[in-house]
């Protein structure tokens, strides 16, 4: 048989035929040992001058675990010719199996195949090579009964760079997964580092291949020239590639293999999972980039997951966190350094990168956070929060529900949007007609309740709670039904015993009060009603005083009022002036000691503003003030 | 009690010369592996030894500082070794005079000097480590992370992760699968770091962790120890992942940017 072996194993081996060589790099010819002792044949690759395999790789292969890999028993070089010595595999290939037992395989069948052929793709990256032309005519059959296949021509990728020209005309692109044909999502997304890929993926999509044309009996390509496989693999959706498996669980392994992103696309781990148990429920179809045309977008922008989908532009983004507030809020804590390189990298906006990069500087409310970030990927979008479309009518609507029905979410709600100050930031966005003047409204209503607090806190009264300028906000609208029912509760509150507190009568009747007012009347009721009893017993026990002691006991109670002066409109002059009877200073030293102790009695009890607040009956706002949600703002 | 206007920025800027860096950093064995294979770096400083308790130390901002964690794999010794080594070297590429590299191309250094290690001595074949951190620059934190240790910044109520897992798609955090290392395989592989980075101001808070600590213990948790002091927050992680059964080698390091004075 004609064939040049080089002299070092033309020495050892005579050549009994030669092999159809692929691609051109090399010639392969079955050599057979001239020692008589020895009558185990062998292939002899010899590359062509100027192609060499790494060197450092074919020691590996050399040394490798022979398993699933075709064995390499020896290299070399001679007269600038490359050499490798390998394992006869004289069964065929797969692709004759499957042309004689097929075209459909038995699942049994391919499930031997499919083990098989995950521990190869093991044993070979595990070496730091790809296969990267992974398909049955470079699979052979070592043994048939058991079937035993093995790996073969796996040196395309790793072994010799210098034959990408070689093989790229070889290399059939039937098998090969979408980056192989460049200028697609997944292939941009890797290049500029926006998916870690594992190196290792492009194979996992060719053992998909595979696998659908043994379960299906057809290759979804068959019959397509080279160009059109490689416009179906850019432009179309890859999901229907796996339509011809009629069993779920192989259908689903081959949707998990057949993922246009590498990074979302199963590997080895995933495969053997699968095969322990097909339904376990660690394993995920991750959701796929849509092709580039499809999804309308520029090509070569790598895609955003959130919440199964993948997105290529900020809007699409936006408006999809915006459907889903809890995901969102988990999306902007956890992806946070994620979705910035997204932006500046892989949309190629660094404007809007540094814009959401500086909500985290500007903004301390979480809430507010996500509402900002949302809308600033997708301004034109709707403004939305915790899942509510939200308007001024909403709000109003809001205030409305939290006070006339106790709705303890709508007011929860209405709290978030006030500590976050979503109204101002909505007033910001193209559709935030109304929020504005809102927003204005409320300032000035704000205003107004600050300076009520300080007076009446002058006055002894108990500090007002922040918290109440929520339902402010829900006020602030003009006609807002909010302030009819909250006119209805101030009357509610408006008791005999806190109506005798001057302060709390200083707020005004609940028919002409001010909004700033009306929020503060139920609120302020139990703090009042104290007052207003202490202030009935204090008429008895100025009389006391001043009948028993005279000027200086006399001058004791108002001090002792004035310290107290919400209550004082009740203990009338008159008595205050008895201090004319005071020259007559009986036992004074003992009845002062007596008059003390009255006086102390007759104080009203001052638990302070905490305590009395905590104590008010259930109001309709009692939520409000107590609901102090942690996770719901937030602070450097 | 009056809850105050919520809505102000109350990260101040600072001067410069005011800024310090507190960390508080541990690196613990667990409960199971017989060794640590991370590595803890504060400045110069590195332990890859069980601690007793977290060390707590505080640095000028003049200088460029370097704080990091590593989680070294490929076996005991080459595990250790490389997270190790990588911690070093990281060390010499920002911390020395002379012209100091992006963050980005030191990291692609140390994975290249990683390869070049393992190749020489073969009882390290395949050694390959994690890394995440940060680097405190006169006006910059920039974070940085390869592999699954996180950099999370600390705020009042909640952690914000800023690194991004290299984990496959399909598995998710916590699977133990990683897409990228530095090192870690048979042959020369690029790798493509995670960098970003944050104005430097006073009362920006950072958790450096590895996965022994975010695979034991649930974000919730880790979030509830919030309020805490560094040092009780650091106890407190450590405790809760020695408490889940701390299979893995955890290590935790906080890092405080303050104004004041550098203490020692």
């Amino acid at each position: 048989m004609a064939g040049w072996l080089p002299a070092s194993l033309e020495a050892d081996y005579r050549v009994i035929e030669a092999l159809p060589a692929r691609g051109g790099e090399a010639d392969l010819y079955v050599v057979e040992p001239r020692d008589p002792a020895d009558a185990v044949r062998r292939v002899a690759k010899v590359y062509r001058q100027g192609i060499d395999p790494k060197e450092g790789v074919l020691e590996r292969v050399r040394d490798a675990d022979p398993g699933h890999l075709v064995h390499v028993e020896a290299y070399g070089q001679d007269a600038g010719r490359s050499w490798v010595l390998m394992e006869y595999v004289e069964r065929g290939s797969l692709r004759m199996f499957i042309d004689r037992q097929g075209p459909q395989l038995s699942d049994a069948v391919v499930l031997q195949v499919l083990r098989q052929l995950n521990e190869a793709l093991t044993g070979l990256h595990r070496l730091g090579m790809e296969h990267r032309d992974l398909k049955p005519d470079n699979v052979l059959v070592r043994s048939r009964a058991p079937l035993e296949l093995v790996l073969s021509d796996f040196g395309i990728a790793s072994v010799m760079e210098a034959t990408v020209h070689f093989t790229a005309t070889a290399r059939t692109i039937r098998y090969a997964p979408p980056e192989a044909i460049g200028g697609v999502v997944a292939d941009e997304a890797d290049r500029r580092g926006m998916v870690a890929i594992e190196h290792t993926t492009w194979d996992y999509w060719s053992l998909g291949m595979m696998l659908v044309e043994m379960l299906a009996g057809a290759h979804p390509f068959a019959g397509l020239s080279e160009a059109l496989v490689a416009h179906q693999l850019a432009t179309r959706n890859v999901d229907d590639l796996t339509e011809g498996i009629s069993d779920p669980d192989w259908r689903r392994l081959c949707r998990g293999l057949l993922r246009r992103t590498p990074a979302a696309r199963w590997d080895a781990e995933a495969v053997a999972r699968w095969i322990a148990d097909p339904r376990d429920p660690r394993l995920v179809i991750a959701e796929d980039a849509l092709p580039a045309e499809d999804a309308g977008a520029p090509r070569h922008t790598p895609p955003m997951y959130f919440n199964g989908a993948a997105y290529t532009t900020a809007d699409e983004l936006g408006a999809a966190l915006s459907r889903e507030w809890r995901l969102a809020e988990e999306f902007w804590r956890r992806r946070y350094g994620e979705i910035l390189t997204w932006l500046a990298d892989g949309l190629g906006l660094p404007d809007l990168r540094a814009a959401v990069a500086r909500i985290d500087d500007g903004i301390v409310s979480l809430d507010a956070q996500v509402f900002s970030f949302i809308h600033h990927l997708a301004p034109h979008a709707p403004p939305r929060f915790r899942d509510e479309d939200i308007s001024p009518e909403t709000i109003a609507s809001l205030g409305e529900r939290a006070v006339r029905d106790s709705d303890a979410d709508a007011a929860d709600t209405l709290l978030a949007l006030y500590r976050g100050r979503i109204p101002m930031l909505a007033g910001a966005l193209p559709n935030g007609e109304g929020f504005p003047e809102i927003s204005d409204r409320w300032d000035s209503i704000v205003e107004e309740y600050r300076e009520l607090g300080q007076r009446l806190r002058a006055q002894g009264a108990p500090e007002p709670h922040d918290d109440q300028l929520a339902l402010l906000l829900a006020a602030s609208l003009p006609d807002s039904p909010l302030v009819a029912a909250l006119r209805d509760h101030a009357w509610d509150a408006c008791t005999e015993d806190a109506w005798r507190c001057r302060w709390y009568r200083d707020l005004g009747s609940p028919d002409t009060a001010s909004v700033a007012a009306l929020v503060m009347l139920p609120y302020l009721r139990t703090a009042a009603e104290r007052h207003g009893r202490a202030a009935k017993a204090r008429p008895l026990r100025g009389c006391v005083g001043g009948l028993v002691t005279g000027g200086v006991f006399g001058r004791l109670v108002a001090w002792a009022d004035a310290a107290d002066p919400g209550t004082g409109i009740f203990n009338p002059p008159g008595f205050q002036d008895a201090s004319v009877w005071g020259g007559v200073a009986l036992l004074l030293l003992l009845v002062i000691v007596f008059g003390v102790a009255v006086s102390w009695y007759g104080r009203p009890s001052y638990g302070g503003a905490a305590d009395e607040v905590s104590s008010l009956p259930a109001s309709p706002w009692r939520g409000l003030l107590q609901r102090d949600e942690p996770g719901r703002e937030e602070g450097e | 009690m009056a809850r105050a206007d919520t809505f102000k920025r109350d990260v101040a800027p600072v001067r410069r010369a005011g800024l310090v860096l507190e960390v508080t950093a541990v690196t613990h064995r667990g409960r199971v592996r017989e060794h640590n294979e991370d590595t803890i770096g504060v400045g110069r400083w590195t332990c890859g030894d069980t601690m007793a308790a977290p060390r707590r130390s505080v640095h000028d901002f003049a200088d460029a500082r370097l704080v990091l964690v590593a989680d070294g794999m490929g076996g005991h010794a080459a595990g250790r070794q490389a997270s190790r080594r990588a911690a070093l070297t990281m060390q010499r590429l920002t911390l020395d005079d002379g012209e100091r590299p992006e963050v980005g191309d030191a990291l692609r250094t140390v994975n290249r000097e990683l390869f070049a290690t393992a190749a020489a001595e073969p009882a390290l074949r395949g050694m390959g480590t994690t890394i995440a951190g940060i680097l405190a620059l006169a006006d910059r934190i920039v974070w940085f992370n390869v592999g699954d240790s996180r950099v999370y910044s600390v705020r009042q109520e909640f952690l914000r992760q800023l690194s991004v897992d290299d984990v496959p798609a399909w598995a998710g955090p916590g699977s133990g699968r990683i897409t990228q290392a530095l090192g870690g395989a048979d042959a020369f592989q690029e790798i493509r770091p995670h960098v970003g980075s944050q104005s430097a101001r006073a009362g920006r808070r950072y958790l450096l962790c590895t996965d022994g600590l975010t695979d034991a213990v649930p974000i919730e948790t880790m979030e509830r120890a919030l309020s805490h002091n560094d040092r009780a927050f650091a106890r407190e992680l450590l405790d809760s992942a020695l408490a889940a059964g701390a299979r893995d080698n955890v290590s935790i390091v906080l890092a405080s940017v303050r104004t004041g004075a550098v203490a020692g």
